[in-house]
């Protein structure tokens, strides 16, 4: 199916160059699709992580339930392969601080 | 009747001398000048008795001595009555300093609306036609803006017109938001090959998950600085978090060209709802 783009409001049916150029873009962003979600996990679990730093000083002593809640966030991205796999991460319960 | 012929009246004494008496009228014949061009002439506060036009000729009367209210006699003030300087027409307007000018810079002005109303669209353009040296900044607003695909949404610069668009890494940017769930998310690059609007991925597939926001370009025809652009908004996430959002932008390189095409598309997904209207801001 032709792609066309719109340029100020007037529809215009992409070239024959623009088609191929953006059939590699999709093939590059599909391909890239886990890069992508393992990376956003990895974000979102790192904002996890600092939320609870402070907690991890010298002059604190965590308690066991934070040390494994902490752990667990830490072994989140361990063994996934596809973007499913990061799609079905559960992140574990934060413990009361 | 009787006729008298004299060539100086003067009072016999004092200084003043009165013609006739109430009532009475002393008429001037056609042809007849009454010359008081050199005296000092006072007249009564009623001054035209008789009905018609009148007619001041090779005279003016001074504008402090108009102080009753003037009706031109078609009820209007035309322009060629104005002695404002300036341009007169539809893109003018007139100052109190008496000088048709542009209206004074500082407002957005729409130029062109882009509606995405059914079926899908690659990319939303625009170009010369409406980039030009008419105005120094621009503005995209994007009203409920709906994608096919969870993606990323990017703005790319042309300076050629929208024929090819900067693919180099000279996009440099930064893009901070925050959930609603009160997590912050950004995307930062110090040289991509497009920026990226949004900081998490925008939820696609969705018609009513929609994303709203402003891109703001400053003076794109430049040709001595870099292109720079900033944004903000909301939008749904592929997640289903909403995200409040801003970032700016620099193309650290061509500084010397005139970046005159923007296209918003994304990596490889269509847009497929919303309203895309450009503005244009002059100084």
């Amino acid at each position: 199916m032709p792609r066309y783009k719109l340029v100020n409001g007037e529809q215009i049916q992409f070239t024959a160059e623009e088609e191929a150029q953006k059939d590699a873009q999709e093939l590059e962003w599909s391909n890239s699709a886990f890069d992508r979600a393992i990376a956003d996990l990895r974000y979102e679990r790192n904002n996890l992580l600092a939320e609870t730093d402070y907690l991890a000083l010298s002059d604190n002593t965590m308690s066991a339930e934070m040390t494994t809640y902490r752990q667990q966030l830490r072994d989140l991205t361990n063994g996934l392969t596809t973007v499913e796999d990061v799609n079905n991460v559960v992140y574990p319960t934060k413990p009361n601080e | 009747m009787s006729e008298l012929k004299v060539n100086k009246i003067s009072p016999r004494s004092g200084t003043d001398v009165t013609l006739g008496d109430s009532g009475d009228t002393f008429t001037l014949p056609t042809g007849v000048t009454l010359d008081a061009s050199n005296a000092t002439t006072t007249l009564p506060a009623t001054v035209v008795t008789t009905t018609g036009s009148q007619t001041l000729t090779n005279k003016s009367i001074d504008a402090s001595q108009l102080t009753g209210t003037i009706t031109p006699s078609d009820n209007t003030v035309s322009l060629a009555k104005l002695t404002a300087t300036g341009t007169k027409d539809a893109t003018t307007f007139l100052r109190g300093d008496n000088t048709f000018a542009e209206a004074g810079g500082g407002a957005y002005e729409k130029l062109v609306t882009t509606n995405i109303t059914s079926g899908s669209v690659a990319s939303v353009e625009f170009n010369s036609t409406y980039i030009t040296s008419a105005y120094r900044d621009y503005r995209i607003v994007c009203s409920s803006i709906a994608i096919s695909a969870n993606d990323e949404l990017q703005l790319k610069i042309s300076d050629d017109n929208g024929s090819s668009y900067k693919s180099t890494n000279n996009y440099a940017y930064g893009t901070r938001g925050f959930k609603s769930s009160n997590s912050p998310t950004n995307k930062q690059s110090t040289g991509n090959s497009y920026f990226v609007i949004v900081p998490n991925t925008f939820k696609g597939g969705s018609s009513d998950k929609t994303g709203s926001f402003i891109i703001d370009i400053f003076d794109p025809l430049n040709t001595t600085t870099f292109f720079t652009a900033s944004w903000r908004g909301t939008i749904w996430d592929s997640g289903d978090a909403i995200i409040g959002f801003y970032g700016g932008g620099t193309f650290n390189t061509n500084a010397s060209s005139a970046f005159n095409a923007f296209k918003l598309d994304t990596y490889s997904s269509n847009l497929t709802i919303g309203a895309y209207t450009l503005y244009g801001r002059k100084i």
